[in-house]
């Protein structure tokens, strides 16, 4: 109820300061070379569709203008003023009769916070568009890193292949030399080649063979791919909370 | 004397070889399908790869449109 109150009289106080300066324009004492500043919903201080220009920096700082007395306000000429339109319109109150001056003149929703000192705003012209292109980006950043995380994954699984073909080509080197083992000796010349004197002795089975870990296909997965796969859920519900937004809009 | 006179081996050990080979041969088998998988890793690797671009690329142009709406006022 307070902050409404307090709102009441900040609209009705921002109203009387807009009345005043477009009284004094008209009075010609003092310039307003933009045009009147009407406040949106999110406080950003909006410029009417006549603007050449599609958006504006607006500071929140108003400029001072001389304040008027009684006597002046009567000699004015009766002008339809636009003001500011409230949300929270009630029939009594005035801000609602001459907010409906400037709802006529713009049909946009019009709320009426003043800005804060030393605040600037930028008007956009399509806020919806940008509010989906960085929704985009957003969406799209998910998908790098899904696809980091896919990646890191991807070669955990492949440094898991290597190690097995290591692993195999290991093996398969000590059946050769198991095969070589069981054919018979034979001699050097008789052949025509050339052996080395541990062949030629047989001493081919004092070589120990390598111990080689037998991989089967129903091994255990590591730990850490589970902890990653929860990582990667994790940006999937990201992702698609975007896409609903992205969806609703 | 000729090169090319015949090696007999023993049944014993001629079986033992037979199976040898047939683990080597098994060996190689699982090593060409390890090979295969590695492969296959590999081109979804660099599908992912190509997929992060093509999405950082998207992302700048966005970013950059963005850029220019709020800034080009500056």
């Amino acid at each position: 109820m307070n902050k409404n109150k307090i709102t009441k009289t900040k609209i009705e106080k921002t109203q009387k300061n807009l009345e005043t300066k477009v009284r004094a324009n008209l009075d010609g004492s003092v310039a307003i070379d933009q045009p009147i500043l009407k406040i949106s919903k999110k406080k950003e201080l909006m410029l009417p569709d006549n603007s050449s220009s599609s958006k504006m920096l607006v500071k929140g700082n108003e400029p001072t203008l001389p304040r008027l007395n009684s006597n002046s306000k009567e000699n004015m000429p009766n002008v339809s003023l636009p003001k500011l339109a409230t949300s929270n319109r009630t029939k009594s109150s005035p801000a609602t009769e001459i907010g409906s001056i400037a709802r006529a003149k713009n049909r946009r929703d019009i709320i009426d916070l003043p800005p804060n000192d030393d605040t600037y705003f930028v008007y956009l012209n399509a806020p919806l568009e940008y509010r989906r292109h960085l929704l985009e980006s957003s969406r799209k950043i998910l998908f790098c890193l899904k696809s980091h995380q896919k990646i890191m994954f991807i070669r955990q699984k492949k440094f898991e292949e290597l190690k097995r073909l290591r692993a195999a080509l290991k093996e398969l080197l000590y059946l050769n030399k198991k095969f070589r083992e069981k054919l018979p000796k034979y001699h050097a010349e008789f052949l025509g080649h050339t052996l080395k004197g541990s062949e030629i002795d047989g001493n081919i089975s004092r070589h120990k063979a390598p111990t080689m870990p037998v991989f089967s296909s129903n091994a255990t997965k590591p730990k850490d791919i589970t902890r990653e796969k929860t990582e990667l859920e994790k940006l999937e519900d990201s992702l698609a909370s975007i896409e609903l937004k992205l969806k609703n809009l | 004397m000729d090169k090319n006179l015949p090696v007999f081996v023993k049944i014993a050990d001629y079986k033992e070889v037979l199976n040898v080979v047939d683990v080597m041969k098994q060996k190689l088998k699982e090593t060409t399908q390890t090979l295969d998988k590695i492969k296959e890793l590999k081109s979804e690797e660099d599908k992912e790869i190509q997929e992060w671009e093509k999405n950082i690329t998207e992302i700048s142009r966005r970013l950059a449109f963005i850029d220019s709406a709020f800034f080009e006022n500056e």
